[in-house]
């Protein structure tokens, strides 16, 4: 098993390298481009001319979002951009729906991505087909260690008898982790630099939900980033160790793993990433503005708040960095395939199920009616025959009004998604003409349709690129 | 205390938040999940009381405004007035919307109220018991629910159940919830993250609702006055244009006499509603489906229930406000969001350098008293607001159909589109739309589809942290006290239930 982890390591290693390699051969590529074509519209106007698009790829509110905010805020607070910078939430999927998109955005220096470490463990979790050499790395911002935590007063009071009672009773101490994100990694790391340990590891979400299942004493161990640390501490969550090289300053009494000799060093580096093929100058710059955001009083103040060490790295540094991390994933073992109930196979056989029940039912009743409709209906049906035929033609209009809504909205979506016109307009249009339609053109009503659209097309479009943010 | 509510900057805060979360609230396809987050960045340049402030009132303001379309257009505006729209429309096509109205208002303000003190007085205790729910007894509690709402929709228990596993299959494709494997996308990226729930429920709701209307011409108020086709769905133009009960109808605002009766469902609901609350993970659309099904269970009268029952109303409201201020009752005291919007709160509160936690309480005990206070006001201020604007919010269904389709039609999209600023979003909407009208004509209801949607990951995900935590063995869920009990209820539901169905079955033959 070791042998193969080992060889993985070094394929995976040299993978990255003929990655970095090709990374190269296509800046030269580029480089000899722009001669060519001598591209001085680029070069002779400052980039960037417009704001640049940080793609986050989770949510509101949580770790990489606040700290892309605030670099954000310094940014435009120490005027470090002629441009603004505006922060996209494409949330989804471990991060790997922003990754995607970010990767697959046009390479102008205009949209960049924030991830962090999560853009190793995705691809070695098999989640993402991709690592970091789908991008060019513009540069490394702040770095958080990780504390091994169990419940205050449980019967590990150390990480070493933690680890000798994971060895002794292999796959008992119940371990909760974000499968195939960085905490179950840590877990995986930790076992191997304590040979014959194994914990059993529970599925949960994130910190918050960790520390719950903790507290409640539904699992044994978990880990946790020091800020996660820090705010859940007097909740009940007791540190054994910090896996870093030294101690954490605002932590002195946790001992590290390493004073163990238990060797495993656990971070999270907060990385800026660039979509292939971005030209070198407009990197450059973003290396330039972030270098001198983390070097101002405000970010440095924000990240001790945060508990975020302020590393920065960019160039050659950070290729060693990530060469290095990827190749520490690497020898990571992925854990044991976990048997779990298929749940989706048992959902269709159960929806199968009930809708052939459903149908069968539907027949019965339908066949018990029909009998009676033959027994008790005589001449009341003829009555019911013309009624129908009045209603007729309105229903027919109606349908078609149906149909013609949905091939409208068919249509604005599709001319939306294709970009053909600004937002604003399209809305505008489509409002008036389903408006129009729906109202039959009828003169009183189309005064209201005609405001409502001027004000819901372009006032819409103000406030959620304006205020709101969005992309559109 | 008091220095808040003199304070003017508090009360522009939270004025401004209610007003903001009960007009969304009460536009279908926005929703306070979506507001607040949209809203949190605009909060960094704010002080952490005031921002804090802003949020919490828009949670009340949106959790409430919902009950206006779900009672006027059987659209629930936010996923959490889902039950209000079984009674609430019924009673408004039959020619109360006002009663309806302010039944569901009032019923907020007790279930606000009732939390608030559950909050104040019992924030940390009842946060240590919450902890103690494991992953088996999350896992049965999702079981009793699912079960729950296929026994009270309207049509038949197999259509519900039906109905119910659809929403779950419906929830597989992405990743798996447990394990982070993706599943079901058939090699298509977009779909890692599978369905979300804003697209589905704006489609489900609010599209196949509106092309539904269009479908029945009833787009202007004099084709609606011709040949209309009667259906249970069909907006109450005539009577709610004029804002008016029919005459003849009871009473608008209801007598003392009629709250003193209500006492017991409103305190039963409320209860319910802050103890879901308290709950991770599960929101206020559980605690308005419980309460409402222990309200139609305790009545005399459970057959009314779905045909324009006050009841059901006052049960449904005053419990989706309750779980508000059930659900701050962890965050504020562990930093344990109960719902998506708290997870959101939270954000929030690290943003501004806020720890939740016991700490808190030493610490900040300025935030703590700020947010319960917030809390209480917004819920004072929303029904003032809400009684006041009702009158005009209804006019909202006054503009002609033909006004309103586009426009809400262009907000479904926009709405879609800004949950990740991304186009599979909106198709996913679209889609969801013609499945609504598909389920209309089969007769499907669309009630225990969205629950088994919104269920699914949270029953997967505990289902496996259980079992991979038992090391693969399926004992705790009966050996568990409190995943035995939910189990238990669950099969004596279901069995009462088709001893239900087979005595009216009787009762219909003879």
């Amino acid at each position: 098993m070791t042998a193969i982890r080992i060889r993985f390591g070094a394929f995976a290693g040299r993978e990255v390298e003929d990655g970095l390699r090709r990374l190269f051969d296509r800046r030269v590529f580029n480089g000899i481009l722009s001669v060519l074509f001598s591209t001085t519209l680029v070069h002779a106007s400052g980039y960037p001319e417009r704001p640049v698009r940080v793609i986050v790829p989770f949510a509101p509110g949580g770790g990489s979002d606040t700290f892309v905010r605030i670099v954000q805020g310094v940014v435009q607070t120490e005027g470090l951009l002629a441009e603004r910078l505006v922060v996209i939430n494409r949330p989804g999927a471990g991060g790997t729906i922003g990754s995607q998109y970010a990767r697959d955005a046009e390479p102008d220096g205009y949209t960049i991505l924030n991830l962090h470490d999560g853009i190793l463990s995705a691809r070695h979790a098999g989640q993402t087909e991709y690592g970091p050499e789908a991008f060019d790395p513009i540069a490394a911002t702040g770095r958080t260690g990780s504390m091994v935590c169990v419940k205050a007063g449980a019967r590990w009071t150390s990480l070493p008898q933690l680890m000798e009672a994971a060895r002794d009773q292999p796959n008992t101490i119940t371990f909760a982790a974000n499968l195939g994100a960085l905490s179950h990694f840590a877990g995986l790391k930790l076992e191997s630099a304590f040979d014959g340990a194994g914990f059993r590891y529970v599925p949960t979400g994130g910190g918050a939900k960790r520390f719950g299942d903790l507290i409640g004493e539904h699992v044994d161990v978990s880990v946790f980033a020091v800020a996660e640390y820090a705010q859940f501490k007097d909740g009940g969550l007791q540190a054994i160790a910090y896996l870093d090289e030294e101690r954490h300053p605002q932590f002195p009494n946790v001992r590290t793993a390493r004073e163990d000799n238990i060797d495993v060093v656990w971070d999270l580096i907060q990385y800026w990433w660039a979509p292939k093929g971005t030209p070198q100058h407009c990197v450059d710059r973003m290396v330039k503005m972030l270098r001198d955001a983390m070097q101002t009083a405000a970010m440095q103040r924000r990240l001790s708040e945060l508990m975020i060490e302020p590393l920065f790295l960019s160039g050659q540094p950070l290729q060693r960095e990530l060469l290095k991390r990827e190749v520490v994933i690497s020898q990571v073992g992925t854990g044991d395939p976990i048997q779990l109930p298929n749940t989706p196979l048992f959902v269709i056989a159960v929806t199968v199920l009930l809708g052939l029940v459903a149908t069968a039912q539907r027949r019965v009743s339908a066949l018990q009616s029909l009998r009676r409709i033959d027994t008790s209906m005589t001449d009341t049906s003829d009555q019911d025959h013309v009624f129908a035929r009045s209603g007729h033609s309105e229903q027919k209009d109606a349908a078609w009004l149906q149909m013609t809504t949905i091939g409208l909205l068919l249509a604005f979506c599709l001319l939306f998604s294709l970009r053909v016109a600004p937002y604003w307009l399209l809305s505008t249009a489509f409002i008036l003409i389903l408006g129009g339609r729906l109202l039959d053109w009828n003169r009183r009503n189309m005064s209201a349709l005609i405001v409502a659209s001027i004000l819901l097309g372009p006032g819409c479009h103000y406030l959620f690129t304006e205020v709101l943010i969005i992309d559109i | 205390m008091i220095f808040d509510v003199v304070n003017p900057l508090f009360m522009w805060w939270t004025t401004l938040g209610v007003v903001l979360g009960v007009t969304v609230g009460c536009i279908p396809g926005l929703t306070g999940a979506m507001v607040i987050a949209l809203t949190l960045p605009l909060t960094f340049a704010m002080s952490p009381p005031d921002a804090l402030t802003l949020l919490v009132a828009i949670y009340v303001g949106s959790v409430s405004g919902g009950l206006i379309s779900a009672t006027l257009l059987n659209i629930p505006g936010t996923p959490a007035s889902l039950m209000t729209t079984l009674d609430g429309f019924p009673m408004a096509a039959g020619g109360r919307p006002k009663r309806a109205l302010t039944l569901g208002i009032a019923a907020s303000l007790a279930g606000g109220v009732f939390s608030w003190g559950v909050l104040t007085l019992l924030a940390a205790p009842m946060a240590v018991w919450s902890t103690s729910i494991g992953p088996p007894d999350m896992f049965s509690l999702v079981m009793l629910a699912l079960v729950l709402i296929a026994v009270i929709s309207r049509e038949s228990l197999t259509m519900g159940l039906l109905a119910g596993s659809l929403g779950l299959l419906s929830a597989m494709p992405g990743m798996h919830p447990a394990t982070g494997q993706t599943r079901l996308t058939f090699g298509f990226g977009e779909l890692n993250d599978g369905f979300r729930l804003l697209p589905v429920l704006i489609g489900l709701f609010a599209v196949s609702q509106l092309l539904k209307d269009v479908g029945k011409n009833a787009l202007t108020q004099s084709a609606n006055a011709g040949g209309k086709l009667p259906g249970p769905s069909a907006v109450p133009q005539d009577s709610v244009s004029a804002a008016q009960d029919q005459p003849g109808a009871a009473d608008v605002i209801p007598s003392i006499g009629e709250w003193l009766l209500a006492t017991p469902n409103l305190v039963r609901s409320s209860f319910i509603g802050t103890a879901v609350g308290i709950l991770p993970g599960v929101g206020a659309n559980i605690g308005s489906i419980l309460a409402y099904a222990t309200a139609r269970s305790q009545s005399t009268a459970p057959s009314d229930f779905g045909t324009g029952c006050e009841e059901g109303i006052v049960a449904s409201e005053a419990a989706n406000n309750a779980t508000v201020g059930g659900a701050l009752i962890p965050l504020i005291s562990l930093g344990i969001p109960g719902s998506v919007i708290d997870a959101i709160l939270l954000g929030a509160f690290v943003i501004h350098g806020l720890q939740p936690g016991p700490l808190l309480f030493q610490n900040n005990p300025e935030i703590v008293h700020t947010i319960t206070q917030s809390y209480l006001v917004a819920n004072i201020l929303m029904f003032g607001f809400m009684l006041m604007s009702a009158r005009w919010l209804v006019r909202l269904v006054e503009i002609p159909k033909g006004l309103l389709v586009p426009v809400v039609l262009t907000f479904c999209v926009l709405g879609s589109y800004a949950l990740a600023n991304r186009m599979f979003d909106v198709w996913v909407m679209v889609a969801f739309g013609g499945l609504g009208l598909l389920f209309d004509r089969l007769r499907i209801p669309t009630p225990p589809f969205v629950i088994g949607f919104v269920l699914s990951p949270i029953a997967e995900e505990n289902l496996s942290a259980a079992l991979m935590a038992s090391d693969g063995s399926w004992w705790p869920f009966v050996q568990e006290p409190v995943s035995a009990v939910f189990l238990g209820i669950s099969a004596i539901v279901c069995v009462m239930s088709l001893r239900g169905a087979q005595v009216s079955n009787l009762a219909r033959r003879e």
